[in-house]
């Protein structure tokens, strides 16, 4: 029997067996992750999937090797997308970090400066963009609670990541709309 | 022996990057780090909306508010830069520009830093 290596990489946001495609086609990427790295392998019924073990030239390897398809093949999954929202919304923050060295150093400057950015932050525009970066920082911050969860070896399984990745989206919102509304009435 | 590193180089335990588990290892303090810092600044933008320039002068020279401002400026951007770092080591796949994103993400988290620590400081002390 023989065994083949399968050059695959972990998908980010994906910690279980990845995935089904769009088109409803299951690839060799159904199986465990832990088996993929020595895979005895079958013809598969399209072709592109799976190679056998025994008497494979090399040829016939190059030919069948799979190939992984291209991005728009996978429907997106909650743990997809709360993973690229945590490297956006980390993004984001970086560069919203220049938004508190102004105000820190107009305030520290004179008080023209300082109603020019309170003025500034204080237009629509400048609410708005407030606005997403309270929502960016809230949820960048959960979903880096959730990687420390990871870290620990804990709630790595299918459900309970889906599960996560919902639980940090409606959170996160519901303390922005939190904070907003305290930030506008109570004081 | 069939294994041919060295002693030396397993005891060092730093890999073929030579920095070991360092950047992982600062990024995850500094999240620690980050998460109640964060929470204090959020918590302090709240109290300063839509204060005066004398109120918000003198909240940001408060000898607590300050140093504690002081630790969110800096455990966020260490954290940022680490981060950023992965981003342009994942995306910037040729030698000469990913060296050139590198420098530039470290002297914008400088610039930046520097900025908000002297404006810090010099509200403490009053100018
Ligand atoms: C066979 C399917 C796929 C494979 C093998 C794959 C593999 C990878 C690898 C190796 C990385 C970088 C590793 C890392 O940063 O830890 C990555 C990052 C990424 N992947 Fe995938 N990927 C796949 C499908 C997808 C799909 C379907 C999407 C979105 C629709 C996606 C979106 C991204 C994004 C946005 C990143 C970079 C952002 C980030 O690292 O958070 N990938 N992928
Ligand atoms: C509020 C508390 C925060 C926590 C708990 C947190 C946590 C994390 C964690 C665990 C990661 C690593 C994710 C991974 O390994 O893929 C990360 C990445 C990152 N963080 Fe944070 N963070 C926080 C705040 C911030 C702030 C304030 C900024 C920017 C000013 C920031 C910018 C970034 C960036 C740029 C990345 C890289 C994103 C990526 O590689 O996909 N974070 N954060």
């Amino acid at each position: 029997m023989g065994l083949l290596l399968v050059p695959i990489r972990r998908m980010r946001g994906v910690n279980g067996p990845l995935t089904q495609c769009k088109n409803g086609t299951k690839t060799l990427l159904n199986l465990p992750l832990s088996s993929l790295s020595a895979l005895p392998v079958n013809q598969g019924s399209n072709g592109a999937a799976l190679i056998i073990g025994d008497a494979m030239s090399k040829t016939n390897l190059h030919a069948n090797r799979p190939l992984s398809p291209h991005l728009q093949i996978y429907k997106l999954i909650p743990t997809m997308v709360m993973s690229i929202v945590h490297r956006i919304t980390g993004g984001a923050l970086y560069f919203g970090t220049l938004l508190v060295a102004w105000w820190l150093i107009a305030t520290a400057t004179s008080e023209a400066q300082f109603n020019f950015v309170s003025w500034v932050l204080g237009s629509w525009i400048g609410l708005l963009v407030l606005l997403g970066y309270t929502w960016a920082l809230l949820h960048h911050m959960i979903g880096g609670i959730r990687h420390l969860i990871w870290d620990t070896g804990r709630g790595l399984d299918k459900h309970t990541t889906t599960k996560m990745a919902w639980a940090s989206l409606v959170l996160s919102i519901a303390l922005t709309v939190l904070i907003w509304v305290a930030a506008f009435t109570i004081l | 022996m069939s294994d041919m590193r060295t002693p030396l180089k397993k005891v060092r335990g730093l890999g073929s990057a030579h920095e070991g588990t360092d950047h992982f290892w600062r990024q995850r303090l500094t999240s620690v780090a980050n998460i109640p810092l964060l929470l204090f600044f959020i918590g302090l933008i709240v109290y300063l909306h839509g204060a005066s320039f004398a109120e918000t002068r003198a909240a940001l020279s408060h000898p607590l508010i300050a140093l504690v401002l002081l630790m969110v400026i800096i455990s966020g951007l260490v954290h940022m830069r680490l981060g950023m770092q992965v981003i342009i080591e994942d995306y910037v796949t040729s030698e000469g520009k990913k060296i050139a994103c590198l420098m530039l993400n470290t002297f914008f988290t400088l610039v930046v830093g520097v900025a908000c620590v002297f404006a810090i400081i010099k509200l403490s002390f009053g100018g």
